[in-house]
Formats: C-alpha cells, structure tokens, sequence
C-alpha cells in the first residue's frame, strides 16, 4: 500500500535567467495505491524533472512531496525504495544478465538466497529465465529492456517510476513492450509513474493521465476524459492521432464562418451555449477531430447545414480506412473516413463536420468552452 | 606567517618547492601556497590530523603517479606500455559513498564500461579520475549518461563525469589537463560533459559574461521564457524549423511568427546561424 502525494511543487534551476522562470510550476496530484499514472508532455514540458524529482535526483525549490503522509523533501534517493527504468537500458558489459539483475541487491546487503529468488522470480515474469548466463552484448534490444525492467522487479519497491522506457526501441517492439509493461502492471499492483512524450503510450497504458506544457500541468484525467473534454486548445492537440484540426471562426446566431469561406450550422443546444457564455458575435477557435468529420451521405443528409465541399489534397488508404487531408478555398484539415470513401487527391468531396463532437476554444484564454 | 610559526615549531620543517614523495620518512603538506614537507617522528597522530586540516589537499590526493604528473608535482611520466602514446582522461565527481569498500566497487563499476583503462583512483571522496589507453570510447553521450544513471541508481549517488580529448602522453599534457580541469570545474550539472559540450560557454563565462554589453543583450533576449525555450531549441535542432517546432508542439508558422517577433524586439535573427549562436551563448 502506498499513496504519493505532490503538493504543489515547483522546481527552478540555479542559472534560471528569470525570476520566475520554474521548470516545474505548481505540480499539485494525489497518487492512489496501485495507480498507473501517465506524465505526457512534449520536451521540456517538465514530465521528467517531475519524476525525478519524485526520485530524489533533482532538489524540490517549493512544495511538499510526500509518500504515505511522510515528507521525502530530503531524503536520499537510495532511502525512499523507488525503483527506476531509464530510457536508456545501460547494464554493466561484464555482468552476467543474473549478476545485472542482483548487483543492486548485492550492494543493499541482502542475504544470498533471498538474491537468488527474487531475480529467478523476476526472470520468469520476464520470461528471462534461459538468459540467465549471457552478459548483455549476446541480448537483444528487447531482451536488454526487459532486463532493465528485471532489476526494477527484482527491489520489489512498492514505487515504480519509468522515464521513456521504450523510446529507444523500434516500433513492433514497442507495442509488444508496451503490452508487456501493463500485463507487468496487473500481475505485480507497484505504483507505477511513466514518463512518455508518445500520447498513444499515455493513451493504451495509463490510469490517469498527466499532461503537462511549458512546466505546466494541463489537466489530469482518465484518457477517455482528456480525449473527450480536453481542458484546453493544448491538450485537445497533444491527445489523440492524427491531432485535432484547429479553424479559427467567428460564431454568429447559430452559424460558424471563417475568412476562407468556410460556413456551418450549429446545433442549437450548442448555440446556446456560446450564446450564454457570451460569445456570440466573437472569434473563437472551432476544434474538430478527424474522426469527427464524415463522407458518409447518411450523415450529410441527416444534417446538411454541416456538410462543406472540400477538394482533396492528399489522400492516404489505410486499408479499414482513409485520411484526407483536404481544403474548403483557404482552410486546411484532416478526416478519417471510411476506405470505401477514399478520394484522390484533386477530387471534390463531400464533407460533413459533427458539430455535436466538436470543440470551442477561447481565442486568448485557449481555455474550452462548456 | 603560519609557515614562520611551523619553521619555529618544527626543527627538520622547511620550505621546498617540489616534495618528495618517494620519502616514507616525512610529510608534505601544501600551506599558503608553498610546500612545507616536516619529518614524520616529529608529529604524533593529533598533530598529523591537525596539519592536514591546514593543508590545502590531504594524503589521497598524492600517492597515485599519475595525479602527481598531472599536477605538475613530478615530472616523471607514469610508466605505460609502449605502445601507449597517447591517453585520454575521464574526470568524475559524485556523491560522497559510506563506506572505502562502497567506493572501491564504485569505481570498479565505473571503469568496467571502458576499454583500456590503464589506471583508475579516486583524488578526494567524491572526485576520482579514469585514464584510459589511446582509444575512442565505443560509448556514445547517450550511453555515457544512461551508464551513469545506472550506477548512480545502485549506489544511490549523483554523478557528474568529463570526458576529456585524447591527447599525446608527453610533458604538455599536465598544463591540458588543468584547463580540462577548470572547464569541468565549471559543470552546471550536466551527468556528462566534454570539450566540444562545454569549452563555448566556458571561454565566453571566463572572458565576456559580466561585459555590460551583453548584460543588457541578455536581459533583452531574457525576457520572455517562450524566447529562451526557443533559442536552446533551435540551437539544440541545429535551427531545423520542423524538428523545434516539432520539440516545442507549435506549428511550423507559429514558430516563424515567433522568430520574427524576436527579430522586431532584439535586432537578432535567429534565422542567421550567428545571431543564433550568440543567443545560445548568452543563455549559458
């Protein structure tokens, strides 16, 4: 059982040029037992500073980390029995894969026999067990991971934390590793906080998600809750692939436009909406998902004031379905549409937006409209 | 004056200029800039501890041949093999370990990533050296700093290392070294630093930093952190626009737009490979 509270932590480096210049800003998260929490962000965001900060490799400027209600401000990384992955699985040449595993062990001073089980109990999980015996140049790159993750397994501490574990592995195997870390996950319940900037990993692996820009938390949420109701224009674009097409529009009595001619009704309930919010007559930004714009003719004649006629640009076949990249005049988006709907690129095409999916942003907070 | 006061104390104390450390029966220590060497029978073990707390290094410091050579404190080059002309020198720093058998491992795990170490010692608790054979390491910044993080994780300590050039094994080498060892000295934290990593901000720290022409530039360029985010990025991406767009997550024209705004409020085109330079320079 272990709960890992953030409260309300900053981190400002030394040579900062500026006053308030954080690296981390107001990090605020209550971790439940058992959690599998994602920190998503791009480089620089402050997903890793927060880790290891968490780690005890980087100080905490302000704020109180605590870990079951005990303050780890101070401590010493060795003292808070957290275990760690790296992005890069560095193991030591000369070291047999058991004696990898074990070092760490060997060096807290723990008793030969409880050694030898817990890195056989982690080999098997692993499915290590025949490797045993090699050193790390006889591995391959997933099988070196998979050691990496052995010697985390291995401390049984009850608190995991990942930095980018899979970034440096080709893309099959990062989706096997990526099954492999949650099937990890349900057998052994660690705490687990995973560093990713690949929100697809975010997206399959975690409980909850955090994401963070410019050291900033953005929102924290279930993945379905940061796709569905993302909080802001941010988060709307970092979530989900292909990203969220953006069209900056100007609302009027039920009617989105934009300068490049794009023009398209919207249903009432959300009118009022922005009508109450008071933003009729006003340049927002309209977010609409690939997924939420469709070629289907059921559709654009269920709700023909959504429907626009757009030329395709480029078109790629998926095989069960088809991205176009396509133009209303001036205005530029995606959709994902079904095979059967594929269209070259030159050709006109149908296209209706689900308004009802889609997402108001305001056009200087950036904050969601709801 | 506290050299006069030992001379008084001490008959066989005396003022030398280069010790002799072959010499079991007396005690160099270094004091206010000179070497005083004083003979062991005349110090018992209070006075020896007492001494070294004046000395500016203590005993570990000294007793490795090639610390001595590279200090400028013998002149004999260590003995290597013949086929030895040139050497490369790994500095490390980190945290201090409980225990000599604790740092012995330490330093064993360290050098075990490296081909031809010719020798390996730790100068104080926490700073030690590598010196490795006329090689290129095989390891890469990356797996240098992902090494690291991998010891550093065992033995709970926070590591820093230099990896110096390779350079001829000769009588120039302890006056490279000295500077290799300012230039690490000046390490802001980065796990692994190098020449080619560190010698820009180093020269521009020593010699223009505090010149009030670039205070000024520097608040400019300063005051917007979104500016300072973009200026290591492009510097970083080698000022490719897609893969600092791509790091920052702004559109491409969104990071143009910014770098004209830039260019309107401080004068500097980061388009231009030197005003991107400079920039990079007054952030370090």
């Amino acid at each position: 059982m272990v709960e890992i509270d953030l409260n309300h932590i900053y981190k400002k480096y030394a040579n900062a040029e500026e006053e308030n210049s954080y690296a981390v800003s107001d990090f605020d998260l209550h971790i439940k037992n058992k959690e599998f929490i994602v920190f998503v962000g791009p480089s620089g965001c402050g997903k890793s500073t927060t880790l290891r900060m968490i780690a005890g490799l980087e100080t905490i400027t302000e704020g109180e980390l605590r870990i079951d209600d005990e303050l780890m401000n101070d401590v010493v990384p060795k003292d808070r029995n957290i275990a760690m992955v790296f992005q890069n699985y560095a193991l030591y040449p000369h070291m047999t894969v058991f004696k990898n595993m074990a070092f760490g062990l060997k060096l807290r001073k723990y008793e030969k026999d409880d050694i030898e089980k817990r890195v056989k109990y982690a080999a098997d999980i692993l499915g290590l067990t025949e490797y045993l015996d090699r050193k790390p140049a006889a591995l391959s790159g997933g099988q070196r991971q998979r050691v990496a993750l052995g010697r985390a397994i291995v401390r049984d501490a009850p608190i995991f934390l990942m930095d980018e574990p899979l970034s440096n592995l080709d893309a099959k195997l990062r989706v096997s590793m990526r099954a492999e870390i949650a099937r990890l996950h349900q057998r052994l319940h660690t705490t687990t906080i995973y560093v990713t900037h690949d929100q697809t990993e975010a997206m399959t692996m975690a409980d909850r998600i955090v994401v963070m820009s410019m050291g900033e938390v953005q929102q924290i949420g279930t993945p379905q809750e940061v796709y569905v109701t993302p909080r802001n224009k941010f988060v709307a674009g970092f979530i989900g692939s292909p990203s969220m097409n953006f069209i900056d529009v100007t609302y009027k009595d039920g009617v989105i436009t934009d300068t490049e001619g794009l023009k398209i009704a919207v249903p009432e309930g959300r009118a009022k909406v922005l009508e109450k919010k008071g933003y009729n007559g006003k340049q927002m930004t309209l977010g609409i998902r690939p997924e939420d714009i469709h070629a289907e003719e059921a559709f654009s004649e269920t709700w023909p004031n959504s429907v626009v006629e757009a030329e395709v640009v480029v078109s790629e076949l998926l095989g069960a379905t088809s991205m176009l990249y396509s133009k209303v005049d001036g205005t530029e988006f995606v959709a994902i549409v079904d095979a059967r709907d594929y269209h070259k690129p030159g050709e006109k095409v149908k296209l209706s937006f689900d308004i009802n999916k889609a997402h108001f942003f305001d056009i200087e907070t950036t904050l969601a409209i709801r | 004056m506290v050299i006069d006061q030992l001379l008084k104390m001490y008959p066989s104390a005396k003022v030398i200029s280069v010790p002799n450390w072959k010499d079991k029966s007396i005690i160099n220590y270094r004091i206010a800039d000179e070497w005083v060497s004083i003979e062991k029978n005349e110090l018992d073990d209070r006075q020896v501890e007492l001494l070294e707390l004046l000395s500016d290094h203590n005993e570990d410091e000294i007793t490795n041949d090639w610390w001595q050579f590279l200090n400028q404190r013998s002149n004999d080059i260590p003995l290597v093999s013949k086929q030895t002309v040139k050497i490369k020198i790994i500095q490390f720093h980190t945290s201090k370990l409980e225990s000599r058998d604790l740092s012995q491992q330490w330093i064993r795990a360290f050098s075990s990533f490296f081909n031809k170490v010719i020798d390996t010692f730790w100068v104080t608790s926490e700073y030690g050296i590598l010196i490795l054979s006329d090689s290129e390491i095989s390891l890469d910044n990356t797996e240098l700093i992902s090494m690291i993080q991998l010891i550093d994780e065992d033995f709970g300590t926070k590591t820093e290392a230099y990896v110096g050039q390779t350079w001829a094994l000769n009588e120039e080498l302890p006056e490279i070294f000295e500077l290799e060892k300012c230039i690490f000295e000046q390490n802001d934290g980065d796990a692994v630093s190098n020449l080619s990593s560190d010698v820009i901000s180093f020269m521009f720290n020593q010699k223009l930093a505090s010149e009030k022409l670039f205070i000024v530039l520097k608040n400019t360029i300063t005051s917007n952190s979104e500016y300072i985010a973009m200026i290591r990025s492009l510097y970083l991406n080698q000022n490719n626009i897609a893969k600092t767009a791509k790091d920052l997550y702004v559109h491409r024209n969104t990071l143009l737009y910014r770098i004209d705004k830039f260019n309107r409020e401080t004068g500097l085109n980061l388009k231009s490979m030197d005003d991107l330079v400079l920039c990079h320079l007054l952030l370090c």
